[in-house]
């Protein structure tokens, strides 16, 4: 099904008044544009819909814990004024190092495994599928001794990215530091995300210098993440 | 930080950024919404729909920047909803004024949708496809993302591989919802 270049347009926000009066046409007179524009249109519909499930949920959660939290917190009321005095004096010490490990925080997630995702209904795995499952499964300590295994017997570098996201995850930040140089030495198609993936960990080791290099280098060359990119930037100066 | 800039945010991760914000303006609008005599329940159900539509209004591109500040959008829209429930539970007479709104939410999908059984196959089936399928729909369909953006952020060779992606993502969807039919 190759998409018609007026519906990708209609998408992107791009047609121009004479395109929109030839997209009106086709919509009208040509069965076949119509059907697919209509799918479209539902597909859309329905990635918002999945959205907004997850959204419902989310704030129901939270109305949840509101509710439970709510009701100790008379209990907690002179335990917390304390504690917000200690903090108050820990944040007044530490303001910028806490800036950097909040804005680490909100730029990192592991990358999703695009590798070997399970097949749904499927119960033969292959032997990546089964390398990823910890992975897949967050059972990340299992996970970065698998991909050291397998980078060591087949030297795809694929492995070696995914053991430094999951160094990263555990915390083991200098061993991703290791592991993110030398996959970036591969000058693979991964080795684009590696180069976030090492910003974001001198980020959270505060070396500002260098997370200032890699992310300058990621928004010049508009690769991946380059508008978080340009707004971590931001952010630190 | 600017209003657009606050829009890119709340998108980025909407479900800490919305839950934050309802929790922010929760109070103000219970005591806003009981002017209206509606019971509690009912108004953390207009609430929580309130926050619903803002959403879905960002995601479809009907709201693209702020006039006004968040918080009187979605005030905008909770107040537009408490009318709709009144007028569904015959409790606003028709000499009542019309809403006053400080923003414009007339262009607005407001009311709750009801999806056609392709709409929810599809909803359904876009679960099972990969988690790269998936990317590359909600980054285009969502994200105002163009072929050339996806190909950048993601790292693909050049456009034409992301389109024949896209494509395949399609007609696997067609084929996964064609099953269930």
């Amino acid at each position: 099904m190759n998409t018609h270049p007026l519906i990708e347009k209609y998408f992107e926000g791009s047609l121009s008044p004479k395109e929109q009066q030839e997209f009106e046409i086709l919509l009208k007179k040509d069965s076949a544009f119509y059907e697919a524009f209509e799918f479209q249109k539902d597909v859309k519909k329905a990635l918002i819909e999945s959205k907004k499930d997850k959204l419902r949920k989310s704030l129901i959660d939270n109305q949840r814990n509101e509710n439970k939290s709510s009701r100790i917190k008379y209990l907690l009321v002179a335990s917390v004024v304390i504690a917000l005095g200690v903090l108050s004096i820990v944040f007044v010490m530490n303001t910028k190092t806490s800036d950097y490990q909040q804005l680490y925080v909100e730029n990192f997630e592991p990358y999703p495994n695009i590798i070997a995702p399970p097949v749904r209904g499927s119960d033969d795995l292959s032997q990546i599928q089964k390398d990823f499952m910890p992975y897949q499964k967050e059972n990340y300590e299992v996970a970065v001794k698998i991909f050291e295994q397998r980078y060591q017997e087949t030297n795809a570098p694929f492995y070696l990215f995914y053991q430094g996201v999951t160094a990263l995850k555990l915390g083991n930040t200098d061993e991703a530091i290791v592991l993110f140089e030398k996959q970036i030495k591969h000058k693979d198609r991964f080795k684009n995300y590696s180069k976030w993936y090492l910003a974001l960990a001198y980020l959270k080791k505060e070396d500002i210098d260098k997370t200032e290099i890699l992310l300058n280098q990621i928004v010049d060359k508009q690769t991946y993440r380059y508008k978080s990119a340009q707004k971590l930037l931001e952010k630190i100066n | 930080m600017n209003k657009e800039q606050s829009l890119r945010d709340l998108l980025k991760n909407p479900e800490v950024e919305f839950n934050r914000l309802y929790n922010d303006y929760k109070n103000d609008f219970m005591a806003f919404a009981r002017t209206f005599s509606i019971d509690d329940d009912s108004i953390a159900d207009v609430y929580q729909e309130a926050f619903l539509s803002f959403y879905e209004n960002l995601l479809n591109g009907k709201i693209t920047s702020l006039t006004s500040s968040i918080k009187t959008y979605v005030f905008s829209i909770g107040k537009y909803k408490i009318y709709e429930y009144l007028r569904k539970n015959a409790k606003l007479r028709l000499v009542d004024e019309p809403i006053e709104t400080n923003v414009s939410i007339d262009n607005l999908d407001l009311d709750e949708s009801i999806l056609t059984e392709r709409q929810i196959l599809l909803k359904k089936n876009i679960q099972k496809l990969g988690k790269q399928c998936q990317l590359i729909l909600e980054y285009f369909y969502l994200k105002g993302m163009n072929l050339k953006d996806i190909k950048n952020y993601e790292n693909y060779e050049n456009t034409n591989v992301v389109k024949s992606q896209k494509s395949r993502c399609l007609r696997r969807l067609r084929q996964l919802i064609q099953k269930e039919k």
